[in-house]
């Protein structure tokens, strides 16, 4: 079992209820990853437009490991 | 539109930015630009009326250290792409009132159509690439979260 650092940003953080969160997965990639968290946050998958893996941005599927923070992105507003 | 934000910015572990201020910007000179061109440009909060309701300030969450290195990054290759002989970018995180500065880019070249190009892809890049977010704030306390498209 795996603890991810996770971490939700504006309308996405709505949903969660928590900007940081420990996330326990068996998942050793981010689409596992993915699919085990967008089960606990249905809403989830709408609202996210853009992943970080360890501070950089990704565009694919990256292998995981046991302590990284992964950060779920909704669009960007800035400016 | 919900009536309250439960929850606060992440915590920000290294405050050494160079590119992200908190609160409003204010003027900030630019040195030995050795002209020809300076193009500025603020981006100011506006008093947009939104389902009836008058936007009173916005607060910008930031993802910081990604943030910084993406306005970093910016700034570089724009710096590069146009030949500029200085280039800076400062974008605020936290709270900034209608009519407070949230955005400025400075841009110093030998002539005045690199200036203003590479001002306005900077802009655009900006708003594109850097993990920003706008909470938007109305008289009456209520807010909701910005999705651009423009």
């Amino acid at each position: 079992m795996n603890i991810y650092t996770v971490l939700f940003f504006g309308a996405s953080k709505e949903i969660t209820k928590s900007s940081k969160i420990s996330f326990e997965s068996k998942s050793n990639d981010l689409t596992g990853l993915k699919s085990d968290l967008y089960k606990e946050f249905i809403e989830l998958s709408d609202s996210v437009n853009a992943i970080a893996v360890n501070q950089q941005i990704v565009q694919e599927n990256v292998p995981l490991k046991d302590g990284d923070e992964i950060a779920f992105m909704p669009p960007f507003s800035g400016g | 539109m919900e009536t309250k934000s439960p929850l606060c910015h992440p915590s920000q572990e290294d405050k050494s930015f160079l590119h992200l201020v908190e609160g409003p910007i204010n003027d900030i000179s630019i040195n030995n630009i050795n002209g020809g061109a300076f193009v500025e440009f603020k981006g100011i909060i506006r008093a947009d009326l939104v389902k009836g309701q008058t936007v009173s300030h916005i607060d910008y969450e930031v993802y910081f250290p990604v943030a910084e290195s993406i306005l970093n990054q910016i700034e570089q290759e724009v710096l590069e792409k146009f030949q500029l002989r200085a280039c800076r970018i400062f974008h605020s995180y936290g709270m900034v009132k209608v009519g407070e500065c949230s955005l400025l880019v400075q841009v110093v070249s030998k002539h005045r159509k690199e200036a203003f190009k590479a001002c306005s892809e900077i802009v655009d890049r900006i708003k594109g690439e850097a993990p920003v977010w706008k909470q938007e704030f109305y008289t009456n306390q209520t807010y909701q979260w910005v999705h651009c498209n423009h």
